[in-house]
């Protein structure tokens, strides 16, 4: 199996952004108006790179499938982001962000990746604030924060229960005045359904106007995708409805790598289904962990109301198991405890599929007043959503798919194997490992696109090489055709099923096989069912409507049809990965008492995953992980 | 329970559009608007019609993509709720639900219930920002700001851009929207240097969109899903007049560069 | 979204007065300082005309005394017809902008929970409007059509004939109802159009204007009401 390399700069781990910086080819001022960048994507990641591309003087193509950037999926980030100012005097420093980082992600990621991230952590506080950004302000009006999980310290910045709102809106308000001096066009509404590969480099992309359906190729120098996460793989998720992994997908079946697919976070802290029709889960942000405690009833099938149940016949099983960290035990772990809680059949709400978050505690101590202060959003949600006052009644939640650690595979400057493809965001694999901290997205997303990747992006252009691409190119013909045959392939069918009826039960097998907890047989499993289930989409979908139109059905069409095929990856990714680490539970690899069990001999690596073709194995080409400042150690929340 | 839908349906722009009646027979309580809408389009697609078009993305009330008007009320009558968000459980058996678009000419008609917004975007692209670029800013503690500012601008910046004060002011005024904006940024230090540019800027541009005048009715706060209030609007009207008084001709065009 | 654009903010060569007064906040301070005239007007004016409680000789000595300050009177004059110029032209403009915001009309009229008042601040101007043109004629100036039997330098006389028409007491008692309901909403409204808007402050100003509407109605009808009772006659 090839290796990959992560053209990691050498030297100690503290100057190595540093030395890449300082290595770095620049590219001439007067010369960055020479070169049209492609940017698929305006979250966090998507709007930062865009807009800071803006500044320096590039000229920028932007697309998004919303109507407006301003509605990324990184809106919906509630709690916080992450940075190691140590405002708080308690202890917080780089080193300890980077630690945090890396061990939460149960050392399945890059040191080098995740020690930059935490580096260039500080300054996007800064940039946010001169932006606007109104983050929450203590009385003296200095900069408040609050504790997230997996971390003993208090470094989570936050804006109200709107974090990722703020931030979008503060790189969505840079984008425009990006916009306005002309030097980003925009393309709102407009899907990007292929990459242009000319000469092994990426040079453009095939979109889909999705009000007129015209299909158009977009040709530049690079092309940047920040697309977000593929949650919604599993129907079910806290992702909105349009996140898709189709620009990825696409990317990938064009060369790029793959990596890490089956890592899947399954956030602990959602509101549990309702029915058949339910179409997305929502989360309640973790910080409510800070203050709510978990618990469910001693008793199986306890049917009393959640106040008759008395202090005694109650479980606060994460205090339980885990003293220090108790409810804010990282994700993987409280979302794995309530599985089994629910498995041995405690759950509490319809169909046993729920645990309790209780507020009372904190009530009694700090007062009403002051938890509504701090939750009073979330709680309206919750009850908008519910009916339910959490105010008087324990919340019910239960796990959900959140976020995708895996995704396209990128090097330290955050290019894909492909050259000139690079990748930010959630939609690369770089930074979170097996598993992602909370407020480390947002985070994570920023760095990349206003402190990464527009140096390392002027290294790759400084290099030279790029004739000016050229529109008649065979390649680019080739595929513009293939995107409008596809398209009239989906609407030619005309079969039984509707689009959302694959999509669920793709996502019932997911869920059911490839969820919080995984074994051979169900991976297998599902490696079976996903190519049939595939196999009958594309023989019996129904796709109403033409291609020339604004047209949600087809839209939908081929981004389930993207996630048949990514489905089967994941499986084959989770079934290959013989260990248990941060989002990949196999319960064939567990201690004695219910915990992940890496195996760090034979799979410390990250495995990026290479299409060879139409219905033909995939080729695992590894990526070693070297930790050369940290010890590996088990996980220990305890 | 039982419903029926009278649902405007209209190809595109140039089709003079048309409301068509549904009876929709399995809802319940339990689901969101949106998903009461996804049952029906199911069945559409199964009979062979088309179904009917209409935005949302989040689903949880913070992109701000979604947005009709139900019976006269945009995202419904439930207060500070967006449509994504409104449960069923509000409505009763036999109701008799009309929805229609969110209705301005600067938001012309897609399809259905799906609307151009793109107008909102340009008033932002008009200063709605500070003019930062990435890479230079100052220790972020070293800016103070009064816990009271940052609540009020953070009121204010709680928009998700959805468009519903247009759609609920008779005068289709998206003075709401901008005054947020305005005071978002105008009640923080950090913007202070553009904020009476930033309000004759973005006034201007509202305007040349195609949005109306405000005159002070108030159905948009009521209307407003996050919960905007009036303020903002008296707001921009003050930078906008302090904007007039001390203009000076050298620093035109500073809110937008 | 397109990319092309207006130009932004404050063209350079433009007068700032004209970008102002073309703007809505522009026009909508124009409405409030000028509306603010308008009401000293007519509170002066229901002051003054409550006098005609006190019988002819008050009234008409009262009427005498305005019509010989020829400077004062004349002031007065240009500058609330200047007033009322701008004013309906600003509310005029306001309204064909709205109507022009939304081409196509809700087919479910909108569920509007805002008041009464603000929603018709165009028809209660323009109503006024006409009223104080009939009123010119009818009062001021005495035209034949309007008022027959006008007797110029008797006010006082001419007051009470007009109330003696029914349709007459009708057409004012309408009018200044209407008045009245202008005023509920723009005394509110002119605040907000200056730039002021306070938790404290706003509420009692939003009350206070409904009340000065309805005080002013019932004062001024007091006037045709005392005609008719009456209580004021010849
Ligand atoms: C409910 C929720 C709460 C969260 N809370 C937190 C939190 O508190 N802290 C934290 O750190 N993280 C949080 N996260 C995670 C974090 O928000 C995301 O991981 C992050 O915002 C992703 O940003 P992004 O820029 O990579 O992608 P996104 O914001 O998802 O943006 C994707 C962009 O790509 C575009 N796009 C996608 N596909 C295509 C295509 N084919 N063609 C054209 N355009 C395309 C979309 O239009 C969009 O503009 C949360 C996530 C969710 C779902
Ligand atoms: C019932 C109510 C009213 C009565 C009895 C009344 C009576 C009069 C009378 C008697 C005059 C003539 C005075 C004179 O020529 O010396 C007059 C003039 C006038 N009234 Fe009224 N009025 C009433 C309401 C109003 C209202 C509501 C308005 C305004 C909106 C108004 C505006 C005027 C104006 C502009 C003049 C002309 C003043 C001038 O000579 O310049 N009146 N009114
Ligand atoms: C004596 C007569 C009048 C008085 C005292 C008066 C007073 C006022 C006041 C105080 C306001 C609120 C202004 C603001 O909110 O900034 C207002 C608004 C308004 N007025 Fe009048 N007005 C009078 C006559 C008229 C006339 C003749 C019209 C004619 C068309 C008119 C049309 C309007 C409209 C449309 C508004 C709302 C729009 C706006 O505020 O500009 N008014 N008026
Ligand atoms: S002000 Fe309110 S109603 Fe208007 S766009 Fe913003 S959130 Fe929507
Ligand atoms: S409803 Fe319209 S008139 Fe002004 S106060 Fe709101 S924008
Ligand atoms: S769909 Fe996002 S706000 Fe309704």
């Amino acid at each position: 199996m090839p290796t990959l390399d992560s053209r990691i700069p050498s030297g100690p781990l503290a100057d190595k952004w540093t030395k890449r910086k300082t290595d770095l080819k620049l590219v001439n001022p007067a010369n960055k108006r020479k070169y049209t960048i492609i940017v698929v994507g305006t979250g966090l990641a998507g709007a930062s790179a865009a807009s800071s591309f803006g500044e320096l003087g590039y000229n920028v193509l932007n697309f998004c499938f919303q109507d407006t950037p301003r509605r990324a999926h990184s809106i919906a980030a509630q709690g916080g982001i992450n940075a190691a100012k140590s405002y708080q005097n308690d202890g917080d420093s780089v080193w300890r962000l980077f630690y945090d980082t890396i061990k939460g992600g149960d050392f399945r990621a890059r040191e080098a990746n995740v020690y930059r991230l935490a580096e260039v952590s500080n300054n996007i506080i800064d940039q946010a604030t001169a932006q606007g950004v109104p983050f929450a302000r203590e009385y003296g009006g200095t900069l408040a924060n609050r504790s997230f999980g997996g971390a003993l310290v208090s470094r989570t910045f936050y804006a109200r229960g709107q974090t990722g709102q703020q931030l979008l809106i503060g790189a969505y308000q840079s984008l425009m005045r990006q916009v306005e001096l002309g030097k980003v066009k925009m393309f709102p509404r407009t899907e990007m359904l292929d990459l242009v590969v000319i000469e092994g480099r990426a040079r453009g992309i095939v979109t889909r106007d999705l009000v007129t359906g015209k299909v158009e190729t977009f040709l530049g120098d690079a092309v940047v995708l920040a697309t977000g996460g593929y949650g919604n793989l599993y129907y079910l998720s806290t992702n909105a409805k349009g996140s898709n992994v189709t620009a990825a997908w696409r990317a990938h079946r064009k060369g790029a790598f793959f990596a890490n697919p089956c890592y899947t976070q399954i956030h602990p802290t959602c509101i549990p289904r309702a029915g058949e029709y339910q179409s997305k889960l929502t989360l309640m942000s973790e910080s409510l962990r800070n203050d709510g405690r978990i618990w469910v009833p001693k008793k199986a099938g306890d049917g009393r109301s959640p106040d008759q149940i008395p202090e005694g016949e109650r479980d606060y099983y994460l205090e339980r198991k885990y003293p220090t960290y108790g409810n804010l035990a990282p994700r993987d772990i409280a979302s794995r405890a309530a599985k089994q809680a629910c498995d041995a059949g405690l759950g509490v709400g319809p169909g046993g599929l729920g645990v309790y978050l209780d507020f009372s505690d904190s009530i009694k101590r700090l007062g009403a007043k002051a938890i509504g202060e701090r939750y009073g959003n979330l709680f309206d949600m919750y009850n908008r959503i519910t009916g339910e006052n959490p105010f008087t009644v324990p919340m019910r939640i239960y796990p959900a798919v959140h976020y995708t650690m895996g995704g396209l595979w990128v090097d330290y400057d955050l290019m894909s194997n492909l050259p000139g493809l690079f990748v930010l965001g959630e939609a690369n694999f770089s930074d979170h490992g097996a598993n992602r901290l909370g407020a480390s997205a947002l985070m994570q997303g920023l760095a990349d696109g206003y402190f990464v990747i527009p140096y390392t992006i002027g290294d790759y252009l400084a290099r030279g090489g790029l004739a000016k691409a050229d529109g008649s190119h065979a390649d680019v013909k080739a595929a513009e055709a293939a995107v409008n045959a596809r398209e009239k392939k989906l609407l030619g069918i005309n079969g039984k099923h509707t689009v959302d009826w694959f999509h669920k039960k793709l996502g019932e097998i997911m869920w059911e096989n490839v969820g919080m907890a995984r074994t051979k047989e169900s991976l297998e499993k599902a490696i079976k069912e996903i190519p049939a289930l595939r196999d009958q989409f594309w023989k019996d979908v129904k796709v109403p409507g033409v291609e020339g139109e604004f047209n949600q059905e087809l839209e939908k069409a081929g981004r389930v049809a993207d996630f048949l095929e990514l489905g089967e990856l994941l499986s084959r990714d989770a079934l290959d990965r013989n260990e248990s680490c941060g989002g990949h539970f196999r319960s064939e690899f567990q201690t004695e008492d219910g915990e992940a069990k890496r195996n760090d001999a034979e799979y410390a690596y990250a495995a990026a995953w290479e299409w060879t073709g139409e219905n033909k194995p995939w080729t695992l080409n590894k990526e070693p992980l070297v930790f050369e400042n940290i010890q590996l150690q088990t996980r220990s929340y305890k | 329970m039982r419903l029926t839908l009278e649902i405007w349906r209209q190809k595109g722009a140039d089709d003079p559009g048309r409301f068509v009646h549904y009876d929709h027979d399995d809802v319940s309580e339990h689901m969101s608007f949106l998903e009461m809408l996804d049952v029906l389009n199911q069945k559409l697609i199964g009979k062979g019609e088309e179904p009917v078009s209409f935005d949302s993305d989040c689903r949880e009330g913070i992109c701000g993509m979604c947005g009709f008007v139900v019976n006269g009320y945009p995202h419904g009558p439930q207060p500070l709720t967006t449509v994504c968000q409104l449960h069923m459980r509000h409505f009763h058996d036999g109701d008799v639900l009309r929805l229609e678009p969110f209705r301005a000419k600067a938001f012309p008609i897609i399809r259905d219930l799906a609307i151009d917004r793109s107008a909102l975007d340009r008033v932002i692209m008009a200063g709605g920002y500070t003019s930062i670029n990435a890479g230079g800013p100052r220790d972020a503690n070293s800016i103070l700001v009064g816990k009271k500012e940052s609540d009020l601008s953070m009121d204010a910046a709680a928009c998700i851009g959805c468009g519903a004060c247009v759609a609920a002011c008779p005068n289709a005024s998206a003075s709401l929207f901008t005054g947020g904006k305005i005071s978002h940024l105008g009640l923080l230090p950090q913007g202070e240097p553009e904020r009476k540019t930033r309000a004759l800027s973005m006034v201007e541009r509202h305007s040349t969109e195609g949005f109306g005048g405000c005159t002070v009715i108030g159905a948009c706060a009521e209307a407003c899903p996050k919960g905007l209030k009036l303020d903002f609007i008296a707001r921009m009207n003050k930078d906008y007049l302090a904007g007039t008084l001390t203009f000076r001709e050298e620093a035109s065009g500073g809110g937008s560069g | 979204m397109s990319v092309a654009t207006a130009s932004t903010a404050a063209p350079a060569k433009v007068s700032r007065l004209s970008v102002f007064w073309d703007s809505q906040v522009g026009k909508k301070f124009v409405s409030a300082v000028t509306g603010v005239l308008l009401f000293v007007f007519v509170i002066g004016h229901v002051l003054g005309n409550l006098q005609a409680f006190q019988g002819a000789a008050k009234f008409n000595a009262y009427a005498q005394f305005l019509q010989n300050t020829k400077g004062l009177i004349w002031t007065t004059r240009i500058v609330m017809l200047g007033a009322l110029i701008l004013h309906a032209t600003a509310g005029i403009q306001l309204y064909l902008r709205a109507r022009a915001a939304r081409p196509q009309p809700y087919r479910v009229p909108l569920a509007n929970p805002a008041t009464v008042s603000s929603k018709t601040m165009i028809w209660t101007g323009l109503l006024t409007l006409a009223f104080i043109v009939y009123h010119l004629l009818d009062l001021t100036l005495g035209a034949a059509l309007v008022h027959s039997g006008f007797v110029h330098g008797d006010a006082y006389l001419n007051l009470v004939n007009t109330f003696r028409s029914s349709g007459k007491v009708i057409f004012y008692g309408v009018s200044v109802i209407g008045l009245g309901l202008h005023l509920s909403h723009g005394l509110y409204s002119l605040w907000q159009s200056l730039g002021f808007r306070h938790p404290l402050w706003t509420p009692p100003i939003t009350k206070a204007a409904v009340l000065i509407g309805v005080v002013l109605a019932i004062a001024y009808l007091s006037i045709p009401a005392g005609v008719v009772a009456g209580l004021i006659r010849l």
